[in-house]
């Protein structure tokens, strides 16, 4: 270890320290008020780190630290300040919530003890490193999904250890089985071993890889690995459940990219496999969503089936990848990674906003079913307008963000021939119009059930406006983001 | 980049008017106003473009253009701004600005949610002045979805009758044939790697695509023939019809399916002339079915708003017969394609018309339901003589434009299709028969003591009715004013 391994992993040091920051300062000073504030201008600072660091990188060079264990590229880069943003959102959003908490630096802290997981997440590169940083990802999130101590808090909890770390097992056997084959646990040595002829079409490889699939499916919550989420979701305090469908989601997905990228990639077999099954998943993903998404009550559920079809989408992208690499190359499948990143990043905008809306809403009416939203636009203008475009980018209409990501999702599925699949795509779009609408409808055009109005904050105030110009302004120039998606991919290709 | 500038003031003018109703004006007088105001300069705007067009010297296909290139500049998903007009899509403009005009003069009754409304009817504007300008086709498709959601709340919120029903319906059918589409335009950008429309005919020769070309065709053939609406896949339009705002009947009548016939010949005919001409006889099939079934269907119909919407397929069904004809010779095609716009133009200013007059009854009787009604001529003497007027119109009486565009499409569908062309003219026949019997159901008869009160429509009210009854006489009387227009486009577009 030395300085130059400690610079390339600074931005996930400084969150520990925060994190420790916040616990110590808790116990000693215990002026309460002034977490939050710390928080802000910590998480700001690591951004602007974070920041510095991307700017100073070399275009298109990685740099690797602790023997081969991290990089320091363009890609992680990009997750981190996707994790920093994420967080400083969900710290925003939790203020209600954490104000009538009793363990405040704890939640905050195991937030950001979460994040550094995921940022450290999607720069390992070897097996051991990357391991520990999903499990540093994962148990914080446990003990927050519990965090309310009630029923149905601790119940949810308990599901998400337990399934979490049956899926966590499942990774491990394949890793196990990776490490067996090919003797090292660094990314780059497994991929040199893997595309040995002798190695090649070994049948334990397509087991080992089906065993990481699973885990990777858990935590993407792609059906049918996808069981958990409607109850941890419902369970979970709101800001915890948009962590997990946002954060947590976004992470799944970035290792996924980063593994096909760095060790997959070279034996053909493996990369046919791969795509088999996860089509397999996609398809179900969508209409397993899709379908039961119609039939809840629960605002908070039907966001889980929701996030479960939109995971069905953005493995479409991922497929079309792979389809990419195994016809055509790994040069030519830099559109399909990017239109992959670009969905994550129309996904999240969207899901901020919708998010934002939901809290209020539910803060204000203590009920998180649908039918209790009826008549918000009598209530709230500003709450119902903003839910009614959060939905329209859901669905995938202009003039939105959602709008661009799916389009450039089929497109990528089209330049690899996966024209069936665009077409499962297309009408599920269709089929999620209807529930989607159906909030719509209730927010506008049903009685209110009380007539006060909802209050909100300034502060909420600026933050919708702010993601919902986001979800807007996207829907209209989406070239920054589509260039952003480019810059980010263009290292692994 | 080039940018002329007048296309683009046209087609977001109506954006600009929406969000300033919806961000500043809070007084509803302020509001009425204001959306007048917007439409009219937007209605002023619209035939300025007309008329660009035909003073512009310049020998491109398409006039007036305003292009960015660089709006998605990538090489895998090259989307550009790129607004222009020819002589087909400069008089559908006109007829939108027009029918939207008419719209919003006529909607001086509404009370609930007056801001919302006329926001949802500018936005349609623009959407749909956006179809018909586009140049891009992913700019189109954005077009063509952004009208969706307007349409969707002016039938759900302002709609009468079973009217969550039949936005649901419109709703579901209008999005699978926007899924259609997309899916359309993802396989041609697959091939040929632009969406520019003005290239892609070209690009496409030789060429072949990831599904087989006549695949493709169908693929938007489909996705048009829900919108126009074609038979079997018209359940949708009644529905919405009837239960729409007078407002939203009138723009769904009058411009909303003419994207679709839009569409068609644009696109299928634009891109697939090969296809189009080999599956002429299942067009031709489906366009007698169309004026026949719509036209029997008509008959029965107790409902006003119901009888129209219905007639309106039967006269769809022309359109299509006149795109049946391009499989003719040379002079066919264009004698057909140019009866088919003309037909839609014109069915655009009679259903407006017709829709627009029985919102006025509506809401002096209160009641649609034919059998209730009669002698109204003693009370409203304007009224029943403007509907006389869109009648023998829509039936096509030569004087008025119906007859023009009708004997255009027959002339040029006669000589390809002689048996189904003849089948088709007996359509004419049907169509009489249910006007006349409607207006005779409506207007005349003895007077009934139920009636007594009721009023004419005011001055104000005949406003609207007039210019479009003008529009239609001065079309029917001197139908190459507009024929010649139609016909530079129709020939730019399928070559000489």
């Amino acid at each position: 270890m030395n300085l130059q391994d400690l610079y390339s992993i600074s931005p996930q040091m400084c969150m520990i320290a925060l994190s420790m920051l916040l616990i110590l300062y808790d116990l000693f000073v215990g002026k309460n008020s002034l977490l939050r504030p710390i928080a802000f201008i910590g998480l700001f600072g690591i951004f602007v780190l974070n920041l510095f660091l991307w700017l100073n990188i070399d275009l298109g060079k990685s740099t690797y630290s602790f023997t081969n264990s991290f990089v320091l590229d363009e890609f992680g880069l990009f997750f981190n300040s996707f994790f920093i943003v994420a967080v400083i959102f969900i710290i925003y959003i939790s203020k209600d919530y954490i104000e009538s908490s009793k363990a405040k630096s704890e939640y905050y802290s195991l937030i950001l003890f979460s994040a550094t997981g995921m940022m450290l997440l999607t720069s390992s590169i070897e097996l051991i490193s990357f391991y520990i940083a999903l499990e540093l990802t994962t148990l914080p999130v446990v003990a927050l999904v519990a965090f309310n101590r009630n029923n149905e808090s601790s119940e949810s909890g308990a599901k998400f250890l337990i399934l979490s770390g049956i899926s966590s097992a499942f990774l491990l056997y394949g890793m196990v089985i990776f490490f067996g084959y090919t003797g090292s646990t660094l990314f780059k040595d497994i991929a040199i071993s893997i595309s040995q002829t002798s190695i090649l079409n070994e049948k334990a490889l397509v087991l080992g890889s089906i065993l990481l699939i699973s885990g990777f499916a858990f935590k993407i919550s792609a059906a049918p690995f996808h069981m958990w989420s409607p109850d941890v979701y419902n369970g979970a305090p709101i800001p915890i459940t948009s962590y997990l469908a946002i954060a947590s989601k976004v992470a799944g997905f970035g290792i996924f990219l980063r593994m096909i990228y760095s060790i997959f990639h070279t034996n053909s077999i493996l990369i046919q496999n791969w795509s088999d099954i996860l089509i397999a998943l996609s398809i179900l993903s969508m209409f397993l969503g899709n379908l039961i998404a119609i039939r809840q009550v629960n605002i908070k559920r039907l966001i889980a089936y929701s996030s479960i079809s939109h995971t069905g989408f953005i493995l479409v992208g991922i497929i079309s990848l792979l389809v990419l690499i195994s016809d055509k190359g790994i040069g030519n499948s830099l559109n399909s990674a990017s239109s992959v990143i670009f969905y994550i990043l129309g996904y999240a905008i969207t899901n901020f906003t919708l998010f934002t809306t939901v809290i209020i809403i539910t803060n204000n009416i203590k009920s998180n079913l649908i039918e209790d939203f009826s008549g918000i636009s009598k209530r709230s203008p500003l709450l119902a307008f903003t839910l009614s475009i959060v939905m329209i980018s859901l669905i995938g209409l202009p003039p939105t963000v959602g709008f661009f990501s799916k389009a450039y999702i089929f497109n990528a599925a089209i330049s690899a021939d996966l024209i069936w699949l665009m077409l499962v795509g297309l009408i599920n779009t269709a089929i999620s119009a209807y529930y989607y609408l159906r909030i719509v409808k209730i927010v506008y055009l049903e009685d209110p059930i009380s007539n006060l109005s909802i209050k909100i904050t300034m502060s909420q105030r600026i933050l919708i406006i702010f993601t919902l110009i986001g979800v807007l302004i996207f829907g209209i120039f989406p070239r920054p983001l589509i260039d952003l998606s480019y810059t980010v991919v263009n290292i692994l290709v | 980049m080039v940018f002329n500038g007048l296309i683009s003031t046209t087609v977001f003018l109506p954006l600009v008017g929406s969000l300033i109703i919806a961000v500043l004006l809070k007084k509803n007088s302020h509001i009425f106003f204001f959306a007048r105001l917007v439409t009219l300069l937007n209605l002023i705007l619209s035939g300025w473009v007309l008329f660009a067009y035909k003073m512009s010297e310049s020998s491109e296909k398409f006039k007036l253009i305003d292009r960015y290139e660089n709006w998605i500049p990538f090489e895998f998903f090259k989307v550009e701004y790129y607004l222009g007009v020819d002589g087909f899509s400069a008089p559908l403009i006109l007829l939108t600005g027009l029918l939207t005009a008419v719209a919003v003069f006529s909607s001086k009754n509404i009370t609930y949610k007056v801001k919302q409304y006329f926001v949802c009817l500018l936005l349609l504007e623009t959407a749909v002045m956006g179809v018909f300008s586009s140049l891009d086709l992913f700019l189109f498709f954005i077009f063509w979805e952004l009208e969706l959601i307007p349409m969707f709340f002016l039938i759900m919120v302002w709609g009468s009758g079973r009217k969550n029903y039949s936005a649901m319906k419109f709703l579901i059918f209008t999005l699978i044939s926007g899924a259609l589409i997309l899916f359309g335009i993802l396989i041609l950008f697959a091939t040929t790697k632009s969406f520019d429309m003005t290239m892609i005919p070209l690009l496409l020769q030789n060429k072949t695509l990831l599904i087989p070309m006549s695949f493709v065709f169908f693929i938007f053939f489909i996705a048009f023939a829900i919108k126009l609406p074609v038979w079997p896949l018209h359940t949708w339009l009644p529905d919405a019809h009837t239960d729409a705002p007078t407002a939203g009947s009138v723009m769904l009548a009058g411009v909303l399916i003419k994207m679709a016939g839009y569409g068609l010949i644009r696109i299928c005919i634009g891109f697939f002339p090969e296809s189009v001409s080999e599956y002429s006889l299942f067009i031709v099939i489906l366009a007698v079915i169309n004026v026949i079934y719509g036209a029997v269907i008509t008959m029965r119909q107790t409902d006003m708003k119901r009888l129209i919407a219905f007639s309106s397929i039967s006269h769809m069904g022309f359109v299509l017969l006149g795109i049946a004809a391009f499989s003719g010779s040379y002079e066919d095609k264009i004698t057909g394609l140019v009866g088919a716009s003309l037909q839609m133009f014109t069915h655009g200013t009679i259903t407006g018309l017709l829709f627009l007059i029985i919102g006025y009854i509506y809401e002096k009787t209160h009641t649609r339901y034919i059998p209730h009604m009669g002698g109204l001529v003693h009370q409203m003497p304007r009224l029943s003589i403007s509907l006389t007027i869109a009648g023998v119109a829509a039936l096509g009486l030569p004087g008025t434009s119906g007859f023009i565009s009708e004997i255009i499409i027959f002339i040029g569908a006669f000589p390809v299709f002689n048996f189904f062309t003849a089948i088709g003219v007996f359509g004419v026949v049907l169509t009489s028969g249910y006007i006349l019997w409607m207006i005779q159901r409506i207007m005349y008869g003895p007077q009934l003591e139920r009636f007594k009160n009721i009023s004419d429509a005011s001055i104000y009210e005949m406003i609207p009715v007039v210019i479009l009854i003008i529009s239609i006489l001065f079309v029917g009387l001197y139908p190459s004013f507009i024929t010649e227009i139609f016909k530079n486009g129709i020939i730019s577009m399928i070559g000489k």
